[in-house]
């Protein structure tokens, strides 16, 4: 270990310092749930410290500790949230827990092995009061600090394949209220490389129509980088929720069709305000989504929409993100493996990563 | 010129990793433990160029934080940037509605976070 790792490790010390101290709020507050004096601010006590274990031991790649924490994490917030009533025998399972949470912040400090069976007994009754929810392993990182942030932070190891990535993005009026400017986030993808921004002004309306609150100016941008696609999405990780980003794929190895632009005619005409999200069909080329009828007229066209439970939707797009994982960790075996010689290797792996990039793309569309 | 940051987190790890992290980018941090310290802090210091904030702390948690500095005049257009271990999409929308400018999951990537202060207040 360098004397540059010095201070992530004195950080590290200093974690598990404030684990005892965390730990110990965390009995007292277990007491005083089990008590006659138990208020909503000691179930916030409670949660907060189980919450903070489990947020410091996921900057050191812990996960033990972070998939207990999380689970036990979860239920207490179903009783913070009203969701959970805790009596006698909830109680029992919440001590249980934090005799183990206590275990295993001892584990890790001594950096001894943790045997499953310690925590499988107590994470089913855990689960078993987090009803139909299902419980997913949550894998942290362990946080890789850089001392010199003037250092390229991409995988040194791995020979860069350049691409062009290309999307579109369309920013929402909550955007630019929530402080935030489009070309600031353009500007940062420079850092990535070469970057070509176009705006797509067929959106604009009429000066009548034009309302000051409201953004009518997607753009087309081009990134020409060794990063990957998910490294230009991670610029805009941050402003989730405030933009639409839609990826272009190529479909040939051919420069990337234009765009085809209405006529004229029916780019003069109006058009309905952008809304804050653009809902679209699992279709999303914008070439094919007719806005006029042959007459000119605008088309209110009625999209089918159907209800689902945002966590199931957070569920999908996590799927998804492991499916990612999953296909660039498949991606860099095969390489490193050398078994891309085959032409078919190479052709199946290609129509796999267009697969998991159009997956990717469509589900994120449908929190976006 | 340097940035100046303001970020509110109850973990000590967390803050010594944030300004670990910052500093080591050339910024100036400064830290305050929960929402009402986070406060006093912003009313006691220069104006920060951003501000980071954890949501569940004590006393005054990360929206009713955010929300206090949105009602303060001079820190109206502050850009706020949540960092917390929490992803879901309501949290999020409530931040929004609060006031902030951006969010960031925990264990943060160090890059990710610099590139973003830098993004909203460079």
């Amino acid at each position: 270990m360098t004397d540059q790792l010095d201070p992530l490790a004195e950080i590290k010390a200093s974690f598990f310092i404030e684990c005892d101290e965390l730990l110990e709020a965390l009995q007292d507050g277990l007491e005083t749930m089990d008590s006659p004096e138990r208020s909503a601010e000691t179930i916030n006590v409670v949660f907060r410290a189980v919450h903070s274990i489990k947020g410091g031991a996921g900057a050191f790649g812990l996960n033990d500790l972070v998939n207990f924490a999380h689970c036990y994490e979860s239920v207490l917030d179903n009783v913070r949230s009203g969701l959970l009533e805790p009596d006698t025998d909830i109680m029992r399972t919440f001590f249980q827990a934090g005799d183990i949470l206590q275990d295993l912040v001892r584990l890790s400090r001594d950096e001894l092995p943790i045997e499953p069976s310690l925590t499988a007994a107590t994470l089913t009754d855990l689960e078993a009061l987090l009803s139909d929810e299902v419980e997913e392993t949550v894998e942290f990182a362990p946080l890789v600090l850089s001392f010199d942030l003037d250092e390229d932070f991409g995988l040194d190891d791995v020979a860069p394949m350049p691409a062009q990535h290309s999307f579109t993005f369309q920013a929402s009026a909550e955007l630019y209220a929530s402080g935030n400017e489009p070309a600031k986030l353009f500007r940062a993808l420079t850092e990535l490389g070469t970057v070509t921004c176009t705006p797509d002004l067929t959106k604009l309306p009429n000066l009548g129509a034009l309302a000051n609150a409201e953004c009518f100016i997607p753009w087309h941008i081009s990134v020409d980088t060794d990063r990957t696609f998910e490294d230009v999405l991670e610029v805009f990780d941050f402003v989730d929720g405030l933009c639409t980003i839609k990826q272009i794929t190529p479909q040939t190895d051919a420069p990337l069709p234009l765009i085809d632009l209405p006529d004229v005619a029916s780019a003069a005409e109006p058009v309905d305000p952008a809304p804050d999200h653009i809902e679209e069909p699992a279709d999303v080329k914008p070439a094919e989504q007719p806005s006029t009828e042959p007459d000119g007229k605008k088309v209110a066209a009625p999209k089918a929409t159907v209800r689902v439970d945002v966590d199931r939707i957070d569920r999908l797009v996590n799927l998804v993100g492991e499916l990612v994982i999953n296909q660039s960790m498949l991606s860099q075996s095969i390489v490193s493996a050398q078994a891309s010689n085959s032409t078919e290797v190479d052709a199946g792996l290609e129509e796999f990563m267009r697969l998991t990039r159009d997956i990717q793309d469509s589900v994120m569309m449908i929190r976006a | 010129m340097s940035l100046s940051i303001l970020a509110v987190d109850d973990s000590k790890t967390m803050r010594d990793m944030i300004a670990l992290t910052l500093n080591a980018a050339g910024m100036t941090t400064t830290l305050a433990e929960d929402g009402v310290h986070g406060v006093e802090t912003l009313e006691a210091m220069e104006p920060p160029d951003a501000i980071i904030s954890d949501i569940n702390m004590p006393r005054l948690d990360g929206f009713g934080f955010i929300e206090a500095v949105r009602a303060r005049e001079a820190f109206k257009g502050t850009p706020i940037l949540v960092l917390t271990t929490e992803s879901g999409a309501d949290l999020k929308a409530r931040a929004r509605s609060a006031g902030a400018s951006g969010w960031i999951v925990k264990p943060f990537d160090p890059e990710k976070l610099v590139r973003a202060l830098k993004m909203v207040a460079g």
